[in-house]
């Protein structure tokens, strides 16, 4: 039996860090900045500071951190590009893919805190060394391969998770032969001799922490690990402690991937191609059954689903359907499909169909009707009838809505804003609604509003004297309309922090007017306006 | 029944089928698993009124050529906001046949059509046949029922009934209380008749609306 570190039942975790992964990036999508100075910024606490170098910025003496203004004093040459978390985060997820290779277990990558755009991983390799020739060549072959991406790297091995990611950002320092100035392998057993001499920011420590063992003069872990406990606890906490033994691997810490993300593509291939209506149909029931019996597992309802028919001819048909309110009733997905399947060119026949839950959402729990809580006019009954009434809304709607697109189904939402055309904004009626708004009460704090509200329209006033008050007689909409009461003024001023075009005329003074005939019209005058401007702006009935 | 527009008590109590002219308090109601036709300048109050004096979703559909926003305030005081579900129609054809398609599911008791123009028999006919197939549908919920907006003057045939409603001037105080003129100037089965409909409305008002049917010597 070989006597490796598996056989003594030891983990290994190996901790991959690319310091300078945004960097990276930027210089990889762009070839011809190879050999600049280049640095991301990104806005921290109020300033642009520089959170990635590329190499010859870093040798030319910029840090991590440094407002982006003096860095620019310091080398007028650099090329600047912004952070770009998503391609970042893209990036992570392509390399946590490819890191498949080397292990099956990968946790979630980390970023350091502070002014940096790292990325971390952390890989459990327990038995996977010796698939590479050991765990050298397995170190070896990772970062020949990463900088062949043009990815700076760094790794280590070690018995802890905490210990291998002390000494991937930290191990270089000491590293000893025959290991290269990017790759530490703490042997088994020597964990603690490997760390000794590395500074005690190496634990994850908090700044707080980390500032207060300075303080005391403190520089290698070796020196916290030799301070008693009990006075190492009650100086810096619990935290310290802990984190003191998850690097040296006394107390476990594992190693978490994050769960794979839910595909529900379900196909179904026949012996003979298909091309009538009826058993379209029946292949679909049954896709269906499956789908939502996978949706049920996994806690979620459908919200778009696409169906894809391929044709004996090797050309597709491609069926989309979406639903108003997240679903997982397979009758009500077939009724959809139901348009779209008569649609459906059979050709040479179909022989094989593919069913994706393109958008899932998870599912919003009810409360059972028997538990709900019972008042005067609910009754268990009208609970039920109630949710069935929903479903079936829900049902039409999505029909509406595969038909118009759902951007034209709306509901009102309110909005925080006191200007008559902000004050609401519509929302599409597909999205969950975020709470019951009482617009009543809305409606009552502020002034009457119009029923219609449209965009300001001139009236014609022949008379004179109209700065303070409405005019006693206005033409508007080809019509002479006689004022026989009116109501205001109500001030309106423009959120002078937007600009908003209709608004630059200043501040307005609405009116409600009553016409002699009976028509409520929202009249408003500019204050500003040097000659006095009157319009339309609405009605009340 | 006491008349109260918005009345939690009479959930889901049956609403009466015949407008009642004795009921000076009450606005007149209409009847269910028909399709009503209102015009006139109080017409989006008529409709944002009979939506409110109804209990559950309101779906109210416009086609693209409409006169602005409905501003959920102004609505407020007939109709709960978060009651209407708006579908904007990319056609006149293509709203009444969203119409046709909510009235036929039953799902929704008040259907609302801002088409901008009057259907015509056809469309009137099916939208008639596809509110009685809703009201077998909606089962022990309420049936359905729809309300078109159409311009003045006309109209679809087969409307079960039509209405003219325009704002008159208030009795005192200016806008403190607005009025409405409903006449019903079409009805298929029952008499015709005209009533002048008033709100306390203000800023603390509750939404009630009180009817009163006019002298019929007076409508003319």
């Amino acid at each position: 039996m070989p006597a490796g570190p598996e056989a003594r039942g030891g983990r290994r975790a190996l901790v991959l860090w690319l310091p300078e992964a945004a960097a990276d990036l930027a210089l990889r999508r762009a070839p011809n900045l190879a050999g600049a100075p280049l640095a991301i910024l990104a806005d921290q606490r109020n300033a642009r500071v520089i959170v990635g170098l590329s190499a010859t910025a870093e040798t030319a003496g910029l840090s991590h951190g440094a407002a982006a203004a003096d860095a620019r004093a310091l080398q007028p040459g650099l090329i600047s590009r912004p952070l770009d978390p998503a391609a970042l985060a893209r990036l992570a997820e392509g390399l946590r893919r490819w890191l498949g290779r080397y292990s099956p277990w990968i946790g979630r990558e980390e970023h350091s805190p502070g002014p940096r755009s790292d990325l971390s991983f952390t890989l459990d390799v327990t038995g996977c060394a010796h698939l590479f020739h050991g765990e050298a060549a397995l170190l070896e072959d990772m970062l020949a391969r990463l900088e062949r991406l043009g990815l700076r790297a760094r790794a280590a091995i070690a018995e802890s998770k905490g210990g291998a990611w002390a000494l991937a950002r930290y191990g270089v320092e000491t590293n000893q032969p025959p290991f290269s100035d990017r790759a530490f392998i703490a042997p088994p057993g020597q964990l603690r001799a490997c760390l000794a001499d590395l500074p005690p920011t190496a634990l994850r420590l908090c700044q707080e922490t980390a500032d207060g063992l300075a303080r005391l003069g403190i520089r290698r872990i070796e020196d916290v690990a030799a301070i008693p406990r009990a006075a190492l606890a009650r100086r810096f906490g619990a935290p310290l402690c802990r984190r003191l033994d998850q690097a040296f691997g006394v107390e476990p810490e594992p190693i978490a991937p994050p769960p794979p993300p839910f595909r529900a593509a379900i196909r179904l291939a026949f012996p003979e191609p298909i091309g009538l209506l009826d058993d379209l149909r029946a292949g679909l029931a049954r896709l269906l059954a499956r789908l939502v019996e996978r949706l049920d597992a996994a806690g979620l309802d459908a919200r778009k689903l696409l169906l894809e028919l391929r044709r004996v001819d090797r050309s597709d048909q491609r069926l989309e359907v979406g639903l108003a309110a997240p679903s997982r009733d397979a009758a009500q997905m077939l009724r959809l499909f139901e348009h779209g399947l008569e649609g459906v060119q059979a050709g040479y026949g179909i022989d094989a169909m593919r069913l994706v839950a393109r958008e899932v959402e998870p599912r919003a729990t009810t409360q059972h009707a028997a538990l709900a809580p019972k008042t005067m006019f609910t009754s268990g009954e009208t609970t039920n009838d109630a949710a069935a009434e929903t479903a079936a809304l829900t049902e039409v709607l999505s029909h509406i809505g595969g038909r118009f697109g759902f951007d034209r189904l709306t509901r009102y939402v309110k909005a925080d804003s006191h200007l008559p055309e902000k004050g609401f904004y519509l929302r599409s009626a597909a999205e969950p609604r975020a709470e019951e708004a009482n617009w009543r009460a809305a409606a009552r704090a502020r002034p009457p509003r119009p029923l219609i509200g449209f965009a300001p329209e001139p009236i014609a006033v022949t008379e004179a004297g109209v700065e303070r008050r409405p005019p006693a007689v206005f033409r508007w909409r080809g019509a002479e309309h006689k004022v026989a009461a009116a109501f205001g003024p109500e001030r309106i001023t423009p959120e002078w922090w937007l600009d908003d075009p209709a608004w630059r005329s200043g501040v307005r003074d609405y009116w409600r007017v009553e016409t002699t005939a009976g028509r409520r019209i929202w009249l408003f005058r500019l204050a500003q306006a040097p000659e006095p401007a009157w319009f339309a702006a609405g009605r009340f009935a | 029944m006491n008349g109260l527009a918005i009345d939690t008590t009479a959930a889901r109590a049956p609403l009466p089928q015949q407008t009642d002219a004795t009921n000076v308090l009450a606005p007149p109601k209409l009847r269910e698993a028909r399709a009503h036709e209102v015009s006139g300048d109080g017409a989006l109050a008529f409709a944002a009124m009979q939506a409110g004096m109804r209990l559950g979703p309101v779906v109210w559909i416009a086609a693209p050529r409409g006169e602005g926003r409905m501003d959920p305030y102004g609505l407020a005081p007939f109709v709960e906001p978060s009651r209407i579900i708006l579908i904007d129609a990319p056609s006149e054809k293509d709203a009444f046949w969203a119409m046709e398609e909510v009235l036929r599911s039953g799902a929704a008791p008040t259907v609302i059509g801002a088409a901008g123009t009057a259907p015509d028999l056809t469309q009137s006919r099916r939208l008639q046949l596809a509110a009685e197939a809703g009201a077998a549908a909606a089962g022990k919920s309420p049936a359905p029922l729809a309300i078109l907006l159409t311009p003045a003057g006309a109209g679809g045939p087969a409307a079960e009934t039509r209405w003219r409603a325009a704002p008159q001037p208030s009795w005192f105080e200016g806008l403190a209380a607005p009025r409405w003129s409903w006449e019903l100037i079409k009805n298929k089965r029952g008499p015709l008749g005209a009533w002048t409909i008033e709100a306390p409305y203000g800023r603390n008002a509750a939404p009630i609306f009180a009817a009163q049917p006019v002298d019929p010597m007076r409508v003319g």
